[in-house]
């Protein structure tokens, strides 16, 4: 018996229906992808900011006093009001290094046996006619010679990051809680890909470690 | 044929089965993909977060072990420290041999050992592992700071945490405090600097270094009495300060008060004239009850608060005034008793609580258990007029210790710690010696000031310059050319440190004794010749008269007692007769008077006030020292009682009792204690008030502008002994006071293993990332 062909209408057929599957499949590992491309935007967009944190956290843990007033007490209720364009919102602190090298029979009256770094973080509008943010994060830096004197020349500022949504400081009002006292630090930074839908908030407290010099 | 076309069908329908199964199959593979690829950096990231957290956290734990052993065992060391002087860093020199003090502790997986085979502590904590260093870094002591001994208060100290191959390291630098040699006053309660009485116009002075009070620092003239206002009265004045800290509170001045600070490395010298707190005292504060207003609270409306000062002050502040946000929270611990009992039991003098026999008299409301006393062993080392009582052991280590109550007075012969575990009445003059061999020095210190005692803050350079001399005494401290004025001299009570302002013949010695020897003289030469033989330090010292009428003699020895009475009729008339014959003459030479003054008279004295230091007459003291100490300060002050310009040629001293040391106790606040500019604090005092005369305790000798008394040195209190009975009765009134920091202090006697008690505070801090070889090979 002579075997029937296949013939064009099934061939159609299979491929029409080949087509819609593909279709299909084509549509869900499209979706699933963008899916994970926010996630990793959102995961990226995080890490950037956690980035930052580690950043300032570690510059800070480092310092040695923080100057009086920076950044303005808050309690937590306070905090949630606090705006990025406030010109309080900032931090100056310094970090001293010391050099045991110098021998003391050595020092002149007034010198003293280290020198300090004032750091401060500030923000600025990325586009002064806003009336918010974006923002930009600055790190700004004063040395002081081992006479306790500014060297102004050697200031140096440098962007720390751009298109920050909001970064306020704060130093935790709190009595009751552990961290009272601590520097505390809240960031939002929106994904900065195609698709913009997702940004991420950190909050993170921390203290300074050093000492003012005696 | 049916057959034929379903299995056809089914082949086809197979055909289609395998490309749908294919397609399926792709795209599954695609989205397993993406979430593992997805999911796999999330958890490795998650991971290594989680890692680098607690190898951070492990190296924090290395850091605060070394501290702990720092704080356990000062001479605790892994390693010495070289200074690369070219690249102005620190490194690792030798290990050294070293001991833990900080126990194993199984319930928290802790361990250390020394295992690293390159010496450094080791120590598992969870999952991971910690090591670190600790060295003294090699500096010189500065001269520029007197209260710090840099050569001895730099660590290096660096650890590392590990877990798994994820290495983090922390390196600091860390000073090591000596509250006790550091800080003119030092509180771990609340430092209170408000002495004085209503209505008086007198100044107490502090000076010198550094105050911290660990929960706040109160300095204020009188303005209140239990809450109420009252007349003002005392104030304070603070001078060649360094700083004033708090560790947890703030820092209130209830008053304008003028504070000079002096200069530092790239600060110059100030003084400031400190606004009132912005936070003012409240004067119908809240408290959580009487009591607690009685005995001390801070009142709610001001407790935990950090007062600011005005921007026109704040910059001349700036590393002066340190409040809780400065990093300075010290907090020592407390004493190792069992330690230093153990050192008085091998090499020391250890009096156990039944060889304190003595009934030690005290105020009603001071001691509920033992009624109007305390039992006490009485430690009297003597001085440049009298004997002591005490006898040290032969190569002495330097420890004295105490079950039961001590009293103390006289001038230690040598370095000592002297501890008690319960309280010590510093009860004299203590720890201020003379050298005899100067003629100026030849019954006590030589006490002058620029001005007068009560204007000066302090005394005059040249007599200052004394005390600093004895940095370079040399190894015999009675060598005359080299004698050593004071020693260090650690005291060291459980509960309380009182001084005890009782007796003057104790208090006032070196001051009443050369105006005896003035007023007998007097009896015998004309006034102006007794004057210049017997006061001006380029005097004869003789008796230049005709005393062979023994008679003549005896009457004007009576006439002597008559003014000066010993309180024993028959004493008086032993001495008279003793001096007519002896001195059957028409002359008496110094040395000859001095021998008799000081073995004969002075001594009689002194044992008549054992018994008759309550005798009065028309209700004031009867006792001839009483009335010796009268008409010195009537010479020596002016008709308001105002002492005049001091002389330096002469042995005419304001009465002044001087107590140099480092005073140290550990009891909580247990008196009257109103918080704030507030007449009613009493604090550990005794003697000279109406309660003492009532209590057999002694009588009213001075009042508070006729006498100082000079704490020369620091005084430290732990408030680690939170048993101490409530003090329900007034014990004292109080006297003119000058606390003066001892800039000996840093340096005297201040071995690595000394015992002082210690806080570390870090300096600098640095996180690194580590890998698993630093490690290995740290």
């Amino acid at each position: 018996m002579r075997r029937r062909g296949t013939n064009l209408i099934e061939i159609m057929m299979a491929v029409i229906i080949l087509a819609l599957l593909m279709t299909a499949l084509y549509y869900t590992y499209s979706g699933s992808r963008k899916q994970a491309q926010a996630v990793m935007q959102a995961h990226q967009t995080n890490d950037e900011l956690q980035r930052l944190f580690d950043r300032i956290t570690d510059d800070l843990r480092e310092s040695n006093f923080v100057l009086d007033g920076t950044p303005p007490k808050a309690s937590m209720a306070q905090a949630k009001n606090l705006k990025t364009e406030d010109p309080a919102n900032y931090i100056s602190f310094h970090k001293v290094t010391y050099d045991f090298s110098l021998e003391p029979k050595n020092l002149a009256t007034d010198q003293c046996n280290y020198t300090q770094l004032r750091v401060t973080y500030k923000l600025e509008k990325a586009d002064p006619g806003q009336a918010t943010g974006p923002y930009i994060l600055w790190r700004e830096t004063l040395p002081f010679d081992d006479r306790r004197q500014q060297v102004p020349a050697q200031r140096a500022r440098k962007v720390l990051m751009e298109g920050l949504d909001e970064l306020v400081f704060y130093r935790l009002d709190e009595p009751n809680l552990p961290t009272n006292g601590s520097v505390c630090i809240r960031a939002r930074l929106a994904g900065r890909g195609k698709d913009s839908r997702y940004d991420s908030t950190l909050v993170t407290s921390i203290k300074e470690r050093g000492a003012e010099p005696q | 044929m049916n057959g034929h076309v379903i299995s056809g069908c089914a082949a086809r329908r197979r055909g289609s089965a395998i490309l749908i199964a294919l397609g399926l199959g792709f795209v599954l593979l695609v989205v397993i993909a993406s979430l593992q690829s997805f999911s796999s950096y999330r958890i490795q990231n998650s991971i290594m977060e989680n890692r680098n957290l607690k190898a951070l956290a492990l190296a924090e734990a290395g850091i605060s072990f070394a501290m702990t052993e720092l704080g356990l065992d000062s001479s605790f060391r892994t390693h010495t420290i070289k200074i690369d002087a070219a690249k102005k860093e620190l490194a690792w020199d030798q290990q050294v041999d070293w001991q833990t003090s900080v126990a194993n502790d199984a319930d928290f997986s802790f361990s250390q050992q020394n295992t690293s085979g390159k010496g450094s502590y080791q120590g598992t904590l969870g999952d991971g592992q910690f090591r670190f260093r600790v060295g003294l870094i090699p500096y010189e002591d500065d001269p520029r700071s007197k209260n710090i001994d840099e050569s001895k208060c730099y660590f290096k100290i660096d650890a590392m945490g590990r877990v798994g191959d994820t290495t983090r390291s922390v390196s600091c630098i860390v000073q090591r405090r000596f509250p006790g040699r550091e800080f003119l006053m030092f509180d771990m309660e609340f430092l209170s600097i408000v002495y004085g009485e209503p209505g008086e116009t007198n100044i107490n002075k502090f000076s010198t270094g550094n105050l911290y009070g660990h929960k706040g620092v109160e300095i204020g003239q009188i303005l209140l009495d239990a809450h109420s206002p009252t007349t003002p009265g005392t104030k304070q004045e603070l001078f060649d300060m360094h700083s004033i800290i708090s560790g947890a509170g703030g820092i209130f001045f209830w008053q304008p008060t003028k504070v000079e600070f002096r200069a530092r490395p790239g600060m110059p010298a100030e003084t400031v004239t400190i606004p009132p707190s912005n936070i003012p005292f409240p004067s119908h504060g809240t408290y959580s009850s009487p009591e607690a207003e009685r005995y001390g609270e801070v009142p709610a409306e001001i407790a935990g608060k950090v007062p600011t000062f005005p921007d026109s002050v704040k910059e001349k502040l700036k590393g002066r005034i340190l409040d809780k946000n400065a990093m300075v929270s010290l907090s020592p611990g407390t004493p190792k008793f069992a330690d230093l009992m153990m050192q008085a039991q091998n090499g020391g003098k250890y009096i156990p609580a039944a060889e304190c026999t003595t009934q030690y008299k005290i105020t009603p409301g001071w001691n509920p258990n033992d009624g109007d006393h305390v039992k006490a062993a009485i430690l009297d080392f003597g001085n440049g007029i009298h004997k002591g009582n005490v006898t040290l052991p032969s190569n002495f280590n330097g420890v004295i210790f105490s079950d039961s109550n001590l009293v103390i007075k006289g001038n230690p012969p040598r370095d000592v710690k002297i501890v008690s575990k319960k309280s010590i009445f510093v009860a004299g003059d203590f720890n201020q010696r003379n050298n005899k061999t100067r003629k100026e020095e030849r019954y006590s210190f030589p006490q002058n000031y620029d001005v007068n005692a009560m204007d000066s803050e302090d005394y005059s350079t040249t007599a200052k310059n004394l005390l600093l001399d004895d940095l370079s005494a040399g190894a015999n401290p009675d060598d005359p050319a080299k004698f050593k004025h004071h020693f260090a001299a650690n005291v060291i009570a459980n509960e309380r440190i009182v001084y005890d302002y009782r007796s003057p013949i104790d208090c006032f010695e070196n001051e009443i004794y050369p105006y005896m020897k003035f007023a007998l003289a007097k009896e015998l030469i004309p006034e102006s010749d007794a004057e210049t033989n017997m006061l001006n330090i380029s005097g004869s010292g003789e008796i230049d008269a005709d005393l062979t009428d023994k008679a003549a003699t005896k009457n004007k020895i009576a006439s002597y007692f008559e003014k000066f009475p010993l309180c024993d009729e028959n004493r008086e008339k032993e001495l008279a007769t003793e001096f007519s014959d002896t001195f059957n003459t028409n002359k008496i030479t110094d040395a000859d008077y001095e021998k008799f003054c000081n073995e004969k008279l002075w001594d009689a004295y002194r044992k008549s006030y054992e018994t008759n230091y309550l005798e009065r007459e028309a209700g004031k003291p009867k006792l001839g020292v009483y009335k010796l100490l009268t008409q010195l300060r009537a010479k020596i002050c002016d008709a308001s009682g105002k002492p005049k310009q001091d002389k330096a040629d002469d042995y005419l001293h304001f009465p002044e009792m001087t107590t140099n040391g480092i005073f140290q106790s550990c009891g909580v606040r247990s008196n009257l204690f109103y918080m704030g500019p507030d007449y009613s604090k009493r604090y550990d005092e005794m003697g000279r008030s109406l309660a003492c005369v009532s209590a057999g305790v002694g009588l009213q000798h001075s009042d508070m502008k006729e006498m100082i008394h000079r704490v020369y040195g620091s005084e430290v209190r732990y408030a680690t002994n939170k048993t101490l009975p409530r003090i329900t009765g007034p014990s004292y009134a109080p006297p003119t006071r000058r606390k003066l920091y001892d800039p000996t202090l840093p340096s005297l006697d201040i071995g690595d293993g000394s015992g002082d008690i210690a806080a570390f505070v870090i300096l600098t801090w640095k996180d690194l990332r580590g890998s698993p070889a630093e490690y290995t090979n740290f």
